[in-house]
């Protein structure tokens, strides 16, 4: 499923998504609510900075474990420093929300790749708990 | 907690409980950040979720009651759990500044002791060779003085940035102290200056009584500061009275004293550094003040200064009884 992410609305439609998947996945509200406050960051980072993007979501397989994979994919101005990106939460971006470091630690995988002018592709999994 | 924040929330739980819509959920994540930011505590955000969720199904039927009250969960637990990970990312925040605060500390140690180091024996060669100038030249003995007066008061700065340093950057081992015992300690440690100026030093309050408080091992440099800076703006011949009095949960010490007093606009920068009081006659470093604040700070005490009635200054230092 691929979610266009332009505005904020967007981004209730993102988290709205991935949380009707992960509900029929058989997640926990707890860890239901932990995937869509990450949704949320990183589809605010997408609004937050101007550009236009996806939020994609699907149901992945490793073994006999089933997870949720989320990517979010932007073409803004891309991250110079993405250890600080992590780190900085708090004092960059907008002054909201909990930043990519906190959405890192919500899930399971995190994977960032940036280009500066060219945009940001972040990965992030959560596994169902056996 | 702030009245906006509270009605936002509001406005939130009781939208979702009408709609069920995401888009309530993602306002909540918005909100914890600036929960944080207000210092709002998780123990207040639950007691004002219930607090609201009770008024809103006040005489439902018990079964709607139920079915209201598990729907409203996902929005606390939406903003627990985005407070939660915000919450880690501040403290992280502040672990970082903490830690280059100690770096600049260790820095400004080593700044010290090097140059309280260095400084020192070049001082004392002045003070040594100003002595012998009296002897070999009579008629030099007023700028000798002079000499000796200002030689002094670098020691006294070096002596005392010493201790700012120290007192910040020292861990702190505290133990059972009697005030009395160490008022004594600190009145006998300052007795020469006061004689210099016939100040009487009054002590009120019974020595023989024990006023414990769980004490750092430099809670002594608080005291020596306060009454060394009332001595020393105290005019020749006055007196400056020690009392001590047992208040709720804590001991208050006043040291009064019947110099000019600190105007208004001082009464809460003479604690910090570099900050002293009237023009000319300046005696001290600067950093006196500062010391004591930081001591009684990490003794969870507070301090204070107060308009003497007669005229003058009332320090005052609250410090806790020791249990």
């Amino acid at each position: 499923m691929e979610i266009k992410v332009a505005c904020e609305y967007d981004i209730v439609i993102a988290r709205s998504a991935a949380k009707t998947e992960a509900k029929k996945l058989g997640f926990t509200i707890v860890d239901q609510t932990r995937i869509a406050t990450a949704i949320s960051e990183l589809a605010r980072n997408i609004v937050v900075h101007g550009s236009d993007g996806i939020v994609r979501i699907e149901e992945i397989e490793k073994g006999d474990r089933k997870g949720l994979e989320i990517w979010a994919i932007d073409r803004g101005p891309g991250i110079e420093n993405i250890e600080l990106a992590l780190k900085d939460g708090w004092t960059s971006g907008g002054g909201l929300g909990i930043g990519l470091g906190g959405a890192k630690r919500l899930m399971d995988e995190f994977e960032i790749q940036s280009e500066v002018g060219k945009g940001t592709k972040v990965r992030v999994v959560k596994w169902m708990r056996n | 907690m702030d009245e906006k924040l509270r009605a936002r929330y509001k406005e939130i739980l009781e939208a979702y409980l009408q709609h069920n819509d995401e888009e309530e959920l993602y306002k909540t994540s918005l909100l914890s950040r600036e929960l944080i930011n207000n210092r709002v505590d998780p123990d207040e955000i639950i007691a004002m979720h219930f607090e609201i969720l009770n008024q809103a199904i006040k005489n439902l039927p018990l079964e709607k009651m139920y079915r209201i009250y598990n729907n409203a969960s996902t929005v606390l637990l939406e903003l627990m759990m985005s407070y939660a990970v915000a919450y880690r990312e501040y403290i992280e925040m502040h672990e970082r500044l903490y830690l280059k605060e100690r770096e600049l500390n260790d820095f400004l140690e080593l700044f010290i002791s090097i140059l309280s180091h260095d400084l020192k024996s070049p001082l004392f060669n002045i003070m040594g060779y100003n002595e012998l100038i009296g002897d070999i030249c009579p008629d030099a003995r007023e700028y000798q003085e002079n000499i000796r007066l200002s030689a002094e008061k670098i020691q006294e700065l070096i002596e005392d940035a010493r201790t700012y340093s120290k007192v910040r950057a020292v861990e702190q081992e505290f133990k059972v102290v009697d005030l009395a015992e160490l008022l004594a300690e600190v009145v006998q440690e300052l007795e020469h200056k006061a004689k210099e100026k016939e100040i009487t030093v009054k002590r009120n309050y019974n020595p023989e009584l024990k006023y414990e408080v769980n004490g750092s091992q430099f809670l002594k440099h608080a005291f020596l500061n306060v009454l060394d800076n009332a001595i020393k703006y105290s005019p020749t011949g006055s007196s400056v009275e020690i009392s001590v009095m047992n208040q709720p949960g804590e001991w208050k010490v006043c040291i009064k004293d019947h110099g000019e007093g600190v105007p208004d606009e001082f009464k809460c920068r003479i604690f910090e550094r570099f900050v002293r009081g009237a023009e000319g006659g300046i005696k001290g470093s600067g950093i006196g003040l500062a010391i004591a604040k930081t001591v009684v700070m990490q003794n969870k005490g507070r301090i204070w200064v107060e308009d003497n009635p007669e005229g003058g200054a009332i320090f005052c230092i609250t410090l806790p009884k020791w249990k």
